[in-house]
């Protein structure tokens, strides 16, 4: 019986000593599926001997578990909800972090004949109309929000066997929608990051209405005092520092970092976000 | 040993005993005889305080009193129908009565090995329980309940599975017990077990004792028909007493009357007459009516069957009745008897038992 | 790919894993045993006494609470995970522990859903240990707690099964722990909260099907040894 009471005390000794120095993170699955984190917390952890706990959802998740004091800070894209909560005082400093851009994907055969249209709204109409399938991730995350204002915006209401939620995140909709060889609108950085497991190509980009700014809060330790409201201001100033604002600026062209491993893979040419917390543009390989 | 007053007990408003008064005599091996759902384990699981009474209470001559059950049952002992065996070693399963007690372990060990040699399972210690035969299994249930040496020993048909040589061991373990003085109540269904080893014998029936009386009581002196009939009286003929003449009376049956030896009746009352297969002759077709024989019947022999051993077991018609007797084998030879031929038949007038009909 | 190029390139990979002693596998199948490991085993120091409490005890609603037990042996992980969610994010009764996306979440989290199963599957074993055997023990001048330690030696068999059930159900789970323990793993492939059932949700959402097969096969692995050392045990017993 001592032995097993042993044991107990020597597990929760090792539960409390493993808490030491760490931050969790909330974010939002396309962020995290670019392996983009992997890259900044592995170098903010040489610098502080912080280790940040990234746990992956939905932007409206990651905004609501903050909310009741889940994790200590968030990166996420639906500027309407997060100005809301802000408003409600759950978040403190929220600061412009980065931005990347929507892009709606499709078959090569491309049955809406969508491609090359320079109107999303539009593309979106088109789809409709010839009822060719569309998946939505249906998770209010922030792509999801676009999504709706995107129909919105289109005067659609979606709806009918055409359209088909799933509630999943950005990778598990890409998949899907290879899976069916469907429509589905996704994150230019996560799009490029699963482009080995889809044959989907971008139909339609560059509609200002896609534009996908990401920003970064803290929980409001006012709301919950046992948040780590110090380490997430180190880690948002950390985030908007030149340093942090450069890797940004360079991830992805010449490697990329698998998500779950960190092991480095080969890079697309382009980066997958454009830092914006600078004020201005910070130009790559200063 | 203990003593019972008005001792009940019922299931669920079944009731399964009745009124039971009962005493044990320390030292003697006393049987409880009766057919499967009498009551018989019931009453032992009652003594052995494993159920509780009903109604009425049981006075033990014990140390311990029914308050301190513990101390109280830790004298004694039993052993189950079927041997219920721990599914570990023949040497933790007898030690366990021991070890509760938190005998030390050199103790236990020398006494564990002297029980094995008593019940002859030495060298079984470290055998699974699991793999025993069924007379090893009980007398591993034997060994188990006596290693703490109980002044009492309950035993619930101890030999109901057993072929006739492990049946033999097995009694022949329960005198061997009963010898330094343990106390043994038996519940059987066998009457040949009850007869050869208690000392007294009660009869029960759907929960209620019919007789308690030393073997030949109940054998040759039944109570009542139940008794009588399962005790082996094959032959009991309803009947009125006719009439009453000093040391004898006239007993008319449908059939034939017989006289028997006069004991509290009157006449005119209903009774039955009883009398044991083995207590009735077979007279040669020469002897001359009139003998020293008092009851004297004419039949014709319509089945023989073997009895096993020496005896032979004849069915005699005699007008309407038919009688069973038994005979030495050698006998009927002498006698030829056959099926089909005549029989004169007396029935020995002391052995003739008279008891009240009931109308059960 | 068809399915059984996937099966087969799943293997592969399993196989490349194990050899290859690849740190992010190792790591999350070490968080894996751990979480599930400690489920298990404080599920057993708490349902086996439980169990013989229920067992041994006669009381009111004794009946409707084993149905009950039993009922929860189909407890729906996720809603598992969401009653941890409640009681251990930082603005729930339970949130000053701090708790909450830890592997301590985790372990709760298994615990609650084999917890269940083990005190059932125990509770059934101890009944079919037989009355004559508890008669045996008391006739022979066994005291209660003798009897219950007889009992529960007796049924070893069947607590050993309840043990495996209670293993096998809490290691095979995804819902529960994915909402309790975030799921996480840091940046250079070292897992937190993450396991091996959570990584086959991770690589199949990534659409990476050969991956995910593998961890499966790298979990049915773990689960066939340990049923196959308990059971090694139970031949030797």
């Amino acid at each position: 019986m001592k032995a097993w009471m042993g044991i107990i005390i020597l597990l929760i000794t090792v539960g409390c000593v493993l808490q030491e120095q760490t931050l969790k993170l909330a974010t939002t699955t396309s962020t995290c599926d670019t392996g983009l984190l992997n890259e900044l917390n592995g170098v903010f952890y040489e610098k502080y001997r912080v280790k940040v706990q990234v746990v992956c959802m939905g932007t409206g998740a990651s905004i609501k578990t903050g909310e009741q004091g889940g994790v200590d800070v968030v990166i996420v894209h639906a500027p309407s909800l997060e100005e809301a909560s802000v408003a409600e005082g759950y978040y403190v400093n929220r600061h412009y972090l980065m931005y990347n851009d929507f892009v709606i994907i499709g078959s090569e055969g491309d049955p809406a004949e969508i491609r090359g249209m320079k109107n999303a709204a539009e593309a979106f109409k088109k789809i409709a109309s010839t009822q060719a399938l569309f998946i939505s991730r249906g998770d209010n995350s922030g792509t999801h929000i676009k999504e709706l204002e995107l129909w919105k915006a289109s005067r659609i209401e979606p709806k009918g066997t055409w359209y088909r939620s799933i509630g999943k995140g950005m990778g598990a909709t890409i998949n899907a929608a290879t899976a069916e060889q469907a429509y589905s609108l996704a994150d230019r950085g996560t799009y490029l990051a699963v482009k080995d497991n889809t044959n989907l190509n971008i139909l339609v980009e560059g509609d200002a209405v896609l534009f996908n700014p990401y920003h970064v809060m803290a929980v409001n330790p006012e709301k919950h005092p046992n948040v780590k409201y110090e380490l997430a201001m180190q880690y948002i100033s950390f985030l908007t520092s030149p340093q942090a604002q450069k890797i940004i600026s360079n991830y992805g062209i010449e490697y990329t970092l698998d998500p779950n491993t960190g092991e480095r893979k080969p890079g697309f040419g382009e980066a997958l976000f454009i830092p914006a917390a600078m004020g201005k543009e910070v130009r790559r390989n200063e | 040993m203990l003593r019972t007053e008005n001792l009940c007990k019922s299931f669920e408003g079944k009731v399964a005993l009745e009124e039971i008064n009962l005493e044990i005599k320390k030292g003697e091996i006393f049987a409880v005889l009766g057919p499967s759902g009498a009551g018989k384990t019931t009453l032992l699981r009652v003594l052995n305080l494993l159920e509780k009474p009903s109604n009425g209470r049981i006075l033990f001559h014990l140390p311990g009193s029914e308050k301190e059950k513990l101390a109280l049952r830790r004298k004694m002992a039993m052993v189950f129908q079927e041997a219920p065996l721990f599914n570990r070693s023949v040497y933790e399963n007898v030690a366990y009565g021991l070890k509760v007690r938190k005998e030390r372990e050199v103790v236990i060990k020398e006494r564990v090995e002297r029980t094995l040699v008593l019940v002859g399972l030495s060298g079984y210690e470290s055998r699974n329980a699991a793999t025993l035969s069924g007379g090893e299994r009980q007398r591993v249930a034997f060994a188990m309940a006596t290693i703490f040496e109980p002044e009492l020993l309950f035993l619930d048909e101890p030999t109901a599975n057993l072929d006739p040589v492990n049946e033999g061991i097995i009694e022949e373990l329960i005198l061997r017990i009963n010898r330094p003085g343990v106390t043994i109540v038996l519940a059987t269904h066998k009457q040949a077990e009850a007869l050869a080893l208690a000392s007294r014998i009660a009869i029960l029936n759907s929960g209620r004792i019919e007789q308690i009386g030393t073997p030949e009581e109940i054998f040759y002196e039944p109570k009542t028909r139940f008794v009588a009939e399962f005790v082996g009286t094959k032959n009991i003929f309803e009947g009125e007493v006719k009439s009453k003449h000093g040391n004898k009376m006239l007993v008319a049956t449908k059939n034939f009357d017989l006289e028997v030896p006069s004991n509290s009746f009157n006449a005119g009352e209903q009774v039955c007459v009883c009398i044991r297969p083995e207590e009735i002759m077979v007279l040669r077709e020469d002897v001359p009516a009139k003998t020293a024989h008092r009851n004297v019947l004419s039949g014709e022999i319509t089945q023989i069957i073997s009895q096993g051993g020496a005896m032979l077991r004849l069915y005699v018609q005699v007008q309407e009745e038919c009688l069973v007797v038994d005979v030495p084998r050698h006998v009927a030879k002498v006698m030829n008897l056959k099926i089909g031929k005549k029989a004169k038949l007396s029935l020995k007038f002391g052995s003739c038992h008279v008891i009240l009909r009931d109308n059960r | 790919m068809s399915s059984v190029e996937f099966l087969y390139e799943g293997l592969a990979r399993a196989v490349e894993m194990i050899l290859t002693l690849d740190p992010y596998v190792i790591s999350v199948t070490k968080v894996q045993l751990k979480v599930t490991g400690s489920a298990v085993l404080l599920s057993v120091l708490f349902s086996i006494p439980l169990a013989a409490l229920i067992s041994f005890k006669e009381f009111l609603g004794k009946r409707i609470l084993i149905i009950l037990i039993d009922t929860c042996m189909g407890l729906p992980p996720v809603v598992v995970g969401l009653v941890v969610f409640i009681f251990f994010i930082s603005s729930g009764p339970l949130g000053f522990l701090n708790l909450f996306y830890t592997p301590a979440a985790m372990v709760i989290a298994q615990f609650i859903l084999a917890t269940p199963i083990i005190t059932g599957v125990t509770i059934a074993a101890l009944s079919a240990v037989g009355k004559p055997i508890r008669d045996t023990a008391i006739s022979l001048g066994a005291t209660r707690s003798d009897v219950v330690w007889l009992v529960i030696r007796e049924a070893k068999f069947g607590i050993l099964t309840a043990m495996l059930a209670g293993f096998g159900r809490a290691i095979a789970e995804v819902g529960a722990i994915l909402i309790a323990g975030g799921n996480i793993v840091y940046w250079g492939g070292e897992s937190y909260t993450r396991t091996l059932s959570t990584a086959i949700v991770v690589e199949a959402d990534r659409g990476d099907i050969a991956a995910a097969i593998a961890f499966g096969i790298i979990l049915l692995a773990i689960a066939f040894s340990v049923n196959l050392c308990l059971n090694l045990l139970k031949r030797r017993a």
